[in-house]
């Protein structure tokens, strides 16, 4: 976005607080990205601070010839979801609330258990598939702003976005198999 | 539940997020501590320059040192042709 750039630029010549719109522009889709990218909801807002925090202090470094902003961004997100990954510590099942009637609370029980399931097939995806998928999938990226991200041709995106389904199909028909 | 819809609703719940409240205050109270804490220059070269270029006097001696410099450039370059 042409925004971005001439924000950017005001940060550059010393305005500080010009940063803040950068932040609420992509606060969301960040957080999104590394939660789905880590499993982990809780850890992933900690992640995305350290993330803006990175990008203010490499933005004189941000080439708006080699990719858009946006790209850059989530190039950093991409990187320290990675590094989190690799200290991650397993997350307590959530509870359900008590308040809510047997029924909607089995049916919602039968949810969270298939769901925590597919979300297991993803965690042993390999990195590089899962990320392919969460990035298209979940966070809706056009290939080729994953290709750019992942520093690879759009052709083994796709690859791996397929590799990826494919182990999700699989685990999915299993589950369709256990429901019978 | 059929596969695909499983699929399906188990995507649309990872959209699901929420970001916390004031998320976006503390990235900025980080930026800005930052800032804070950075050393500050020991020479700030475009403070320098504007004192100098306030006085009328040192204005035209950068001048007057800016042109010799350049006579004496092509005086060096003129010599180091010749010489050849």
């Amino acid at each position: 976005m042409a925004d971005d750039i001439e924000i950017i630029n005001r940060v550059l010549n010393g305005d500080v607080e010009a940063f803040r719109p950068i932040v609420e522009r992509y606060q969301k889709p960040v957080i999104s990205m590394i939660g789905n990218l880590l499993g982990d909801r809780h850890a992933c807002e900690d992640v995305a601070q350290d993330v803006f925090f990175s990008a203010y202090r490499k933005l004189s470094s941000f080439d708006p010839a080699r990719s858009s902003f946006s790209t850059w961004l989530f190039t950093i997100a991409r990187n320290k979801s990675i590094n989190a990954m690799k200290k991650k510590k397993p997350e307590p099942a959530a509870r359900l609330p008590e308040s809510e009637s047997t029924e909607a609370a089995a049916e919602r029980t039968e949810l969270k258990e298939l769901f925590a399931k597919l979300d297991d097939a993803l965690e042993r995806i390999g990195g590089k598939y899962r990320r392919a998928l969460v990035m298209a999938e979940f966070e809706e990226m056009p290939y080729e702003q994953i290709a750019q991200i992942e520093g690879v041709r759009v052709g083994t995106v796709k690859s791996r976005i397929n590799r990826a389904k494919q182990k999700l199909r699989k685990a999915l028909s299993k589950l369709e198999g256990d429901m019978k | 539940m059929k596969a695909d819809r499983i699929y399906e609703t188990w995507k649309e719940s990872k959209k699901d997020i929420v970001v916390s409240k004031g998320f976006c205050d503390r990235v900025m109270r980080k930026v800005c501590g930052y800032e804070q804490s950075k050393p500050a220059p020991l020479l700030d070269i475009g403070e320098f320059l504007d004192k100098m270029y306030s006085h009328r006097l040192t204005r035209a001696g950068l001048i007057v040192a800016a042109a010799l410099a350049g006579l004496a450039r092509m005086a060096f370059a003129l010599w180091t042709f010749l010489a050849v």
